[in-house]
């Protein structure tokens, strides 16, 4: 919920922060805010609501944040696109007159308009950067810029992945308020590159929800010391995500230390070189029971799942039980993380008399799972292809005796950001999964 | 009970539990309501993995369409109205080979003999197991002619272990009489367990949310009573008018299109003791005590406690739009209701003396439909040159369109050396705090339906007694002419309205 003054007009006010640190920091410490009115229309389907509120419009006036002294150069980010005020002389002062958002020309979209304010900067405490990040939450009039919150998210990322974690977390941003740490350590003795940004979204022109993407570089021989940087960071109260993409080592320091203030970890089998080495590794970390683990590979295999139980009942599970074929078809040359956990599954379900068969497909042009054929050991066998670039698959069921059933069913292909998001909705332990990948394991290793 | 796929897998774990296979009849396919909004939550359904793969969905109606025909008429209607755009090719591929029409006018049994020989065949082709599901998106006439005709050729037959259900859009009769009548003509057909009374409101995240609100915490349901509620305001405004359905609602009007259906359904769920279990039995046991409590209105109170306006011409966001009596289809003489105001008294332990005012309207301002639950006033407030009149009260208020949501608002300190307070909000909207887009209304209905899940719709005692409440309003008001168009559109309503309110010292919330 969100604490916030009735009247829309407030609501999409942008503002940085007026209450900087009282006392600019020593000298250590740069910082520049920036703002952006999103010049994005609101979606609203009340046309009598546009034509009453043209107050909404009206531009307002604010300060920009802080006036510490210059060390560093402000990363420019890709995501601020307003132009910076330019009309006074000095730059600590400069008032920024606010773009009018477009309400009265509210279109269908249902893309959020709103305002977000960055900040740049080198800093020596977390508490620092936590100051500097409650100088953006706060309208020039004192009160809080309104903000709902219904998670945080940790995500460890190395240079390479860095850039690519950071735009999934901001294609999530709209819809899943929440305050988003991306953290990276690099050699050194002490100080945070950090990076703020937090933006005030007008959903369907009414409610206004803050995002926080806090992005920290740490100078840090110890790894170890990394949660304490964290932990102060958070929104309490909410529950703590951990997306790692790859899969850590079970014995990785940085990792250990996180583990222990997060509620669940999101994993990507799917990223690391070898399928095998990754599961094994998986395994441990969830063996170890320490906080409940899932992975990407098996959050894309739920369509896949959905689909056999459809089509897979009681009966036809009983006579898999006495004797039965699994094949599946994966793309590349190695089996995949998701084809080896949907292996795994399968025959947790199914039990001990059920052989699975992998083989792989060199010529498809999709990636994991791509077939799946079960021989019930009887007269009946189905199939499932996945049809490449469509959200369906192509099912055969045969069963002698009866005509063949030949249909295509939806199986919906989810980007990692949905699946990602989907991740994000779940807290307790995925007690299937856990099941599913031992047996993976035993699958892959026969 | 459960005939949802009896699966050896982990379902709840992710996995949803899809219906067992069927058949789905929609008599009236050829409609306004099939176009946008059944097709299209069936195909969203499909979209979702949430059809079982054995299923037929077959479409009757008087237009003399082939199976193909009927298909590319349907997919352009999902097209245009399906919440996830155009649909995918492949997908619609899967989705219409499962498609299938029957021309026929409702009244002739040869055309069920014809329904019937073609469920049997997909029965043996398509595997869907001899379970049928029947909409009725018929007008309301047709609903018992229908009924009648399944049972006679026994389609209505549940002995062999599947099941037949019958889905009943509104209108449920036109006042208590004709309701009584048409249950009765159902009965002698479809048992009340295999009626399924469509109230698309009860499909909205936001009233599903009431109850999660309400019994999934515990800091509102010790306040949720005559002690600490002043009364409790439910709107259902539109800014439109009747939009070429002037022939239906000119013979209907906002008490009934409106009022004694959806508001009493939502008053129900706003006033109702905790039920033991979220299930069917108990949830329409405790809706239906509630709504028993509300004494029927008597002839003689009608001026007192219900108005009733109809718009003239006015204004709609800067438009100039004509009035009630001009508009198509609706007799220049009409008079229609297109706005209802009902004050309610639910006289039990928990609510007597806290007043629940409905009201439902056309052409106001806005569209807006939300439940405000108005606390009392703090007894007393301890900062000197503060009145307690001063001080807005807390406000709780529910949105359920457009945009869904819920926000609570509750008095603060104006920053400053002076004790100032100032009323602030805390705003709660779906769509930014869940990543999933709300699913419509029928989308919701229509599977519970199939997977045989009642809890979401009306109960045979909850119509007939939401009819018994408003039975002598309608009979005053057909009984004597108004002074209509009493007012303009783009207003809030005829001053009966407001003085209503005021007879009580309060007055309507501006939405």
């Amino acid at each position: 919920m969100t604490a916030a003054g009735d009247t829309p007009a407030r609501r999409t006010r942008a503002s940085a922060a007026k209450k900087a640190p009282a006392k600019p920091s020593a000298s250590k410490s740069k910082a520049e805010a920036k703002t952006t009115a999103a010049a994005k229309p609101a979606a609203s389907t009340s046309k009598s609501e546009a034509a009453k509120k043209p107050t909404a419009t009206k531009p307002a006036a604010r300060k920009p944040a802080t006036k510490t002294t210059a060390t560093k150069k402000p990363t420019p980010t890709k995501a601020a696109t307003a132009k910076k005020p330019t009309a006074t002389k000095s730059a600590a002062k400069k008032p920024a007159a606010r773009k009018p958002a477009p309400r009265k020309a509210r279109a269908t979209s249902t893309r959020p308009a709103g305002t977000q304010h960055e900040w740049d900067g080198t800093v020596t405490s977390v508490t620092e950067l936590a100051r500097h990040l409650h100088a953006l939450r706060v309208e020039p009039d004192g009160r809080p810029v309104p903000s709902a919150s219904v998670l945080n998210l940790v995500a460890v990322a190395d240079d390479e992945s860095a850039h690519e974690v950071e735009s999934i977390i901001e294609s999530m941003s709209d819809h899943q308020p929440s305050r988003a740490l991306i953290v990276k350590t690099v050699g050194g003795k002490g100080g945070i590159d950090a990076h703020l940004e937090t933006r005030a979204t007008v959903f369907r022109g009414r409610a206004s929800v803050q995002v926080e993407l806090i992005r920290l570089m740490l100078h840090t021989d110890q790894p170890e010391g990394v949660a304490s940087a964290i932990i102060p960071l958070l929104r309490s109260d909410l529950p703590v995500y951990l997306w790692w993409p790859g899969v850590p080592m079970p014995d990785d320091l940085l990792y250990r230390e996180i583990e222990d203030t997060v509620d669940r970890v999101v994993t990507e089998a799917e990223r690391e070189p070898d399928a095998m080495v990754a599961l094994a590794q998986l395994a441990e970390v969830v063996s170890a029971g320490r906080v409940s683990v899932t992975d990407l590979a098996w959050a894309r295999l739920t369509t896949w799942r959905q689909l056999i139980t459809q089509l897979i009942d009681r009966h036809h599970a009983d006579r898999m039980r006495r004797g039965s074929v699994l094949q599946i078809w994966y793309a590349g040359a190695q089996p995949t993380p998701d084809a080896l956990l949907f292996a795994g599954w399968f025959r947790e379900a199914i039990g001990d008399k059920l052989m699975v068969e992998l083989h792989p497909r060199a010529d498809v042009d999709i990636t994991g799972l791509v077939e799946v054929h079960v021989d019930a050991g009887g007269p009946q066998h189905l199939s499932i292809e996945r049809i490449p670039e469509r959200e369906s698959a192509a099912v055969v069921v045969y069963t002698a005796g009866r005509p063949t059933r030949r249909r295509v069913l939806p199986l919906p292909s989810r980007s990692r950001s949905e699946l990602l998001a989907g991740e994000l909705e779940m807290l307790r332990p995925d007690v299937p999964f856990e099941r599913a990948l031992p047996r993976a394991l035993e699958v892959g290793a026969a | 009970m459960t005939t949802a796929s009896d699966s050896p897998f982990d379902l709840g774990w992710r996995l949803n539990r899809t219906p067992a296979p069927t058949a789905v009849v929609v008599f009236g396919a050829s409609g306004d309501l099939s176009h946008r909004k059944l097709m299209p939550a069936l195909y969203n359904l499909a979209l979702q993995q949430l059809l079982p793969p054995e299923m037929v969905i077959v479409g009757v109606a008087l237009t003399p369409w082939s199976d193909d025909e009927f298909r590319t008429e349907m997919k352009a209607a999902i097209s245009e109205h399906s919440r996830n755009g155009e649909v995918d090719d492949e997908v619609w591929h899967g989705f219409a080979q499962r498609l299938r029409y029957v021309s026929g006018s409702f009244d002739d049994l040869d055309l069920y003999q014809r329904l019937d020989a073609l469920l049997k065949e997909a029965d043996a082709d398509l595997g869907t197991r001899g379970n049928r599901l029947f909409y009725l998106a018929t007008a309301p006439t047709f609903f018992p002619v229908i009924a009648m005709n399944l049972g006679k050729v026994g389609l209505a037959d549940e002995s062999d272990g599947v099941y037949r259900r019958l889905v009943v859009e509104k209108p449920f009769g036109e006042d208590l009489a004709t309701a009584q009548a048409l249950n009765q003509e159902l009965s002698q057909v479809f048992a009340e367990a295999q009626v399924y009374r469509i109230d698309h409101y009860l499909g909205k995240e936001t009233v599903q949310n009431l109850m999660v609100l309400r019994f999934g915490n515990l800091i509102f349901e010790p306040l949720w009573n005559r002690r600490y509620v002043d009364h409790v305001q439910i709107t259902a405004a539109e800014d439109l008018g009747v939009e070429g359905r002037g022939g239906y609602y000119d013979g209907a009007g906002a008490l009934r299109d409106i009022l004694q259906n959806h508001l009493f359904q939502v008053l129900s769920l706003v006033a109702m003791e905790p039920p033991a279990r979220f299930d069917s039995r108990d949830v329409h046991d405790e809706k239906v005590k509630v709504l028993r409590a509300i004494p029927p209105v008597r002839v003689e109170e009608v001026a007192e406690v219900a108005a009733r306006g109809q718009y003239g011409p006015g204004y709609i966001a800067g438009v100039p739009v004509p009035g009630y009596r001009e508009e198509e289809k609706v007799d220049p003489n009409s008079n229609t209701e297109t706005f209802v105001a009902l004050k309610v008294r639910v006289e039990n332990w928990r609510w007597a003396g806290t007043p629940f005012y409905l009201r439902a309207a056309k052409r106001l301002p806005k569209r807006a439909t939300e439940i405000a639950v108005q606390f009392r006033s703090p007894p007393h407030l301890p900062f000197l040159e503060t009145p307690v009149e001063t001080v807005t009260p807390n406000l709780l208020t529910l949105r359920i369109q457009p945009d869904e949501g819920a926000s609570l608002k509750f008095v603060a300190k104006v920053p400053g050396p002076s004790v100032d307070l100032r009323t602030v909000s805390m705003d709660f909207s779906y769509g930014s705090s869940f990543l999933k887009g709300s699913p419509e209304a029928y989308e919701r209905l229509l599977l519970d339906a199939l997977v045989g899940d009642s809890t979401l719709f009306a109960r045979w005692d909850e119509v007939e007694t939401a009819w018994e409440i408003v039975d002598q309003v309608l009979t005053a008001w057909a009984g004597s002419a108004a002074d209509f168009p009493n007012y303009d559109a783009g207003s809030w309503g005829p001053e009966s309205s407001d003085d209503l309110m005021a007879r009580d010292g309060r007055r309507w919330r501006r939405l």
